[in-house]
């Protein structure tokens, strides 16, 4: 009987410290809070100037393959309107009937 | 009437940033200016206490500005803005927090004696360090940022039941570790 009681003694004990160091543990840990931060004064500046970054980024991203495309159909264009516009080189000779004449 | 002014002007705040929040989705800077000047100071605190890190957790509230404005369509209520922003922050610190884990690998001793020496912030940053990401901002957000379960559970998109156990286990893993580290410092 009085080893249970020991036993249940110990058990309420144990409880008991752990129930204290947890107390203690989280009002140390409450203790570190930080409540207030000092902010860098170009904070706001910052995030402005990597908003527009980042806008101009997507925009040229959005864009890029159709000023590609575009840039490819002009190259296109050139070529082919410099193929056809090119005069014919080749010389025919006339017939050797119409020399004598 | 003390109450009735403050809720008015709770209210007049809210229909601001709707308007502000308008104007955000426009490009407007100025609009943009005056969103972060409102939140800054809440969003760098709250990374602050999860990082421990002042630096870093400006870095992180400013990520956290540029994404919430570049998704600022999906917020379906302006209301919500906060919240939102608040949300994208504690999501941006876990990404920082399992990213140091696995640059340090795993947990670090805490030097003997050191205790004496440093301040409580300092050996509370190392004491966290020791909490995986889960447990710690589980623990930062209950105890540090004072919010409910249901908002650490909001937060951190899990289920209540997940919270209770994570925060159960989070404060007896930090019980166990500031015993070791009061036992060493003595």
């Amino acid at each position: 009987m009085n080893y249970d009681h020991a036993i249940s003694a110990a058990g309420i004990e144990a409880s008991e410290n752990t129930e204290l160091t947890m107390d203690q543990a989280m009002s140390f840990l409450r203790e570190a809070t930080i409540t207030d931060v000092d902010v860098s004064p170009d904070f706001d500046g910052a995030v402005l100037r990597r908003h527009r970054l980042a806008a101009s980024r997507r925009s040229v991203r959005h864009w890029a393959p159709s000023i590609v495309a575009a840039l490819m159909a002009a190259l296109a264009v050139l070529t082919f309107v410099q193929l056809v516009a090119v005069p014919s080189t080749t010389v025919t000779e006339p017939p050797a009937n119409a020399v004598g004449r | 009437m003390a109450d009735t002014r403050l809720l008015e002007s709770k209210a007049d705040m809210r229909c601001d940033e709707a308007a502000w929040l308008a104007r955000c989705r426009q490009g407007d800077e100025r609009a943009m200016d005056a969103i972060v000047a409102r939140h800054r100071r809440r969003i760098i605190r709250v990374a602050a206490n999860v990082l421990r890190d002042t630096n870093e957790a400006e870095d992180v509230a400013q990520d956290a500005f540029l994404k919430a404005f570049r998704e600022l369509h999906r917020l379906r209520e302006d209301n919500a803005f906060s919240g939102y922003l608040y949300r994208i922050c504690v999501r941006m610190c876990m990404d920082r927090l399992r990213s140091r884990r696995a640059d340090t690998g795993e947990f670090e001793c805490a030097e003997h004696g050191a205790a004496e020496k440093i301040e409580t912030r300092v050996l509370v940053e190392r004491l966290l360090d020791k909490l995986p990401p889960e447990l710690r901002m589980t623990l930062v957000l209950r105890e540090m940022e004072q919010l409910s379960y249901d908002e650490v559970a909001d937060v951190m998109g899990v289920p209540v039941g997940t919270v209770r156990s994570r925060l159960h286990t989070a404060r007896e893993r930090f019980r166990v570790i500031w015993c070791q580290a009061t036992k060493e410092a003595r």
